[in-house]
């Protein structure tokens, strides 16, 4: 029998192991278990289903074009080859390339990133920037034959023609893609741009995958100016999306998100200003029914009031008259009131003029400081205020206001003439009724008045009262209605003494 | 009619339209005297011209970023499609 040595024995099954060309390129399924990676960058773990298990090791270089994080529990599919570890009497899988069986490599290094990059707090709401109202210039990242950039032009054109739209081109697919968006964006830093759109149509998750590179992601996140990504359709969701300030379902949405509505934005300021108007006119109303009310409530107070005190004074010079004559009349003797001995060189007719002054004058007076002159006042400064609202509103507003002013003036003055004419008539009444007890009414009727003659011939003698004030043979003069009559005395004869004297005069 | 005050002129469309708002409100509130709600109201007034200018402006231009030698940046008209 052989006796082999354990040298011998080992390089044999090497040998048969190694030269086998089945297991020259293998592709195994199993489950990854006690996995590590040591300091060198090797990685080292077992490959196991149910029943076997093979021990496996994968390079540095290999499993640093790894594009997932092999953890224990993966289920994998290793592609390597067979080998026999000599010093430890093991073979093992020397994998050359791991990928993810079933679930999806590409997803699950997707799943790993999202994790890693939202434990950092680079999604955080708090984050993210605000978009501008209104901005000036639009950059897009994007591929610059795509439809997605004339999608989006349409759409900034529609919404908002006033903004400046600067595209910087991009590769969006491919292993090229996330270095070249990169760069895109970097170049619009330098151009000053308010906002920034990332974005590319719809396609696989293979063909979207370029923005789910960490690199990119970062860039995004670190970028001064705001970001709305806009990659594939509704559903279609990359770290892009979520590491922007504002993820768009489309492109489309993108360019809408990034330009008010014009239209909609011209309208709303009509309608600011019309509310303007109507809460400016809805206030001068409310002044005007002030002024109104004070109006109406003041005039019951003006002169119409003062005027009953004037009309009394007047009732009572006219009863004072009437009475004195009646008096007279009694003692059967022709005899003027004693009002108007009293007031000697006043006539009647200077009486009238003074009472008819002294009205006037207080009328004057109330005036200067009346609440009527006070609202005048108001009245000015609201309808100077008005013409200052009028001239900001529309034609057919002003019509209507002015319209309604020029009623309130024509009310104002009808009610001021008919003040006016009720006094004038007043004052009418009182001056008739003066006049009819006037003494030269009075005379009208038949009586005279006796008046010496003074010496020198000028006018306004003494009147007679009494017969001791004249003697016979004196002159004197007897006023009549219509003029004077000069006479002599002829004979003195007091009350009571000569009875036909006085029957003479009574006759 | 004379122009209003030009004092809004240097504002932003967020501000004009943030202060025109605001005025709007007051106004409607109808708690002003007589006077300041006169200049309220032509203030308002003069705040949504200048949003009205600023939404007005003229069409904008659509370019491309290009990079050229030793990375010097220059806009160019985006060709037709």
């Amino acid at each position: 029998m052989n006796v082999w040595s354990v040298r011998d024995l080992t390089d044999h099954v090497k040998a048969l192991l190694e030269n086998d060309l089945k297991l020259a390129g293998v592709a195994v399924r199993g489950e990854i278990s006690n996995f590590s990676r040591s300091t060198n960058g090797h990685c080292y773990f077992v490959l196991k289903d149910e029943n076997a298990q093979i021990a496996s090791v994968m390079f540095r270089m290999q499993s640093a074009r790894c594009r997932f994080v092999p953890e224990d529990g993966m289920k994998v599919i290793a592609f390597g080859r067979v080998s026999v570890y000599e010093q430890r009497g093991t073979y093992q899988l020397v994998v050359a390339e791991l990928k993810l069986d079933g679930l999806g490599e590409l997803y699950a290094a997707f799943v790993q990133l999202k994790d890693r990059l939202a434990r950092e707090g680079l999604f955080e709401e708090a984050r993210k920037q605000p978009l501008p109202f209104l901005p000036r210039r639009v950059g897009i990242v994007t591929s610059p034959k795509g439809a997605a950039l004339q999608d989006m032009l349409t759409t900034l054109r529609r919404r908002h023609p006033g903004v400046d739209v600067v595209i910087s081109p991009a590769i969006v697919q491919g292993v090229e893609a996330p270095g070249s968006v990169i760069a895109a964006l970097r170049r619009l830093f330098r151009l000053e741009v308010d906002v920034i759109i990332v974005a590319r149509g719809g396609g696989s998750f293979e063909e979207l995958n370029a923005f789910n590179d960490e690199a990119l992601a970062r860039a995004i996140a670190a970028c001064p100016i705001p970001v709305v990504s806009g990659v594939g359709h509704e559903t279609d969701v990359t770290i892009c999306d979520m590491v922007a300030d504002v993820r768009a379902a489309t492109p489309t949405a993108a360019a809408t998100a990034v330009v008010p509505d014009r239209a909609k934005a011209l309208r709303a300021i009509s309608e600011a200003q019309v509310r303007l108007r109507q809460a400016l006119l809805r206030r001068l109303e409310r002044a005007r029914e002030r002024l109104g009310a004070l109006e109406k409530r003041q005039w019951m107070k003006l002169p119409g009031r003062s005027m009953e005190r004037h009309r009394l004074h007047l009732d009572r010079l006219d009863g004072g008259l009437l009475a004195g004559i009646r008096r007279r009349h009694e003692h059967a003797r022709m005899r003027l009131d004693n009002v108007e001995q009293r007031r000697g060189r006043i006539t009647p007719a200077r009486l009238l003029e003074r009472m008819r002054a002294r009205f006037e004058n207080v009328e004057q007076r109330r005036l200067r400081v009346s609440p009527a002159r006070l609202l005048e006042r108001a009245r000015a400064r609201l309808e100077a205020l008005e013409r200052r609202a009028w001239r900001r509103l529309p034609e057919r507003l002003v019509a209507r206001e002015r319209e309604r002013v020029q009623r309130l003036r024509e009310a104002l003055a009808f009610a001021t003439t008919r003040a006016l004419e009720r006094r004038q008539a007043d004052l009418r009444h009182a001056a008739a009724r003066l006049d009819a007890m006037s003494p030269l009414k009075v005379l009208g009727r038949g009586y005279a008045v006796c008046r010496t003659i003074p010496s020198g011939g000028v006018e306004g003698g003494e009147v007679v009262s009494c017969v001791a004030q004249v003697t016979v043979g004196q002159e004197l003069e007897v006023r009549v209605q219509d003029g004077s009559v000069g006479v002599r005395v002829r004979d003195v004869v007091p009350l009571g003494e000569v009875r036909a004297a006085t029957d003479a005069v009574t006759a | 009619m004379t122009e209003l005050a030009t004092e809004f002129d240097t504002l932003s469309y967020e501000e004009a339209l943030s202060r025109l708002e605001d005025i709007v409100t007051h106004l409607e509130r109808g708690d002003l005297p007589l006077e300041a709600s006169m200049r309220r109201f032509e203030d308002g007034i003069a705040l949504s011209r200048v949003c009205a200018s600023r939404l007005a402006a003229a069409e904008g231009r659509i370019q491309k970023l290009v990079e050229g030698e030793g990375g010097a940046l220059r806009l160019e008209p985006l060709a037709p499609q």
